[in-house]
């Protein structure tokens, strides 16, 4: 058994959802951040997974996040006259987060995440077995 | 210059139990991919017909090659498991972003891989076992 291909997919498949869950963190920590200008404003960042060939010749794919996207909604504009922040109409520019999408997102991240130790659990067990063939 | 005798020997005690132990741990490695990349856009999904490939193992098992290599090594029991029993998964439920993932399939697929995958090992120890109380002097 090439263990060595599951090991090394589980392990690409296991980083990849940490840095999900990374930017899940900074998403919901900044959920409520404002800036002066749109520009500035906090943009929900979302990681994009790409397959990595892990052994093409077998058709064997890892994942890989190949860049974290700052796309989605403009930020919301929002009337507040008294903040420091606002701008010379007295408007500031709250993040375009969805605490509710990042609290899915960070369900969908621990399942993944547990599935790919289970993975990596059952197959360490099965190697064991092997190696430990006839000495029991 | 190899021994057919020892070769064929090895392959008469261990059976299709050998055979049955690559086309599982290929199986593994496979659903392992899959699983990886359930949250992968566009991701297609591959599965193992391990009907054919552990035939076409076995048939190459039982009708050896007369040409061995010089290491002695049966050359055609190490080249890989065909891409041809490779094929894409139908997606049971199509989602939006093209993955053909599914993970509750994968983890039983996964289960079923790795008992199958255990029970072929027993076999193995079994007749290891049996071939060494055969061998010991009592």
């Amino acid at each position: 058994m090439s263990s060595n291909a599951i090991f090394n997919i589980a392990a690409q498949a296991m980083a990849a959802q940490s840095v999900r869950l990374n930017t899940i963190t900074s998403n919901l920590a900044n959920a409520d951040s404002v800036a002066a200008s749109p520009d500035e404003a906090y943009h929900a960042r979302q990681p994009v997974f790409v397959p990595t060939d892990v052994d093409a010749e077998r058709g064997l794919s890892g994942v890989s996040v190949q860049e974290i996207s700052e796309q989605g909604p403009p930020p919301q504009k929002q009337y507040m006259p008294g903040h420091p922040l606002a701008d010379p109409d007295g408007y500031v520019f709250a993040s375009n987060v969805n605490p509710v999408e990042e609290m899915v997102n960070m369900i969908s991240t621990a399942r993944s995440y547990q599935n790919m130790v289970e993975v990596m659990n059952t197959t360490k067990e099965l190697m064991n077995r092997t190696l430990n063939m006839g000495n029991n | 210059m190899a021994d057919p005798i020892a070769n064929s020997f090895t392959d008469k005690i261990f059976g299709i139990h050998a055979d049955s132990m690559r086309v599982h741990s290929r199986r593994l490695e496979l659903i392992a991919s899959n699983i990886a990349n359930a949250d992968t856009p566009g991701f297609q999904a591959k599965a193992l017909n391990f009907e054919t490939a552990l035939a076409e193992l076995a048939n190459r098992t039982s009708n050896p090659p007369s040409a061995r290599n010089t290491s002695g090594v049966n050359a055609s029991a190490n080249t890989p498991i065909g891409e041809n029993h490779v094929s894409f998964r139908t997606a049971s439920q199509p989602s939006l972003d093209g993955n053909t993932v599914d993970v509750s399939r994968e983890q039983a697929d996964f289960a079923d891989a790795s008992l199958r995958y255990q029970a072929s090992l027993r076999m193995i120890e079994g007749r290891m076992r049996a071939m060494l109380a055969a061998l010991r002097p009592e």
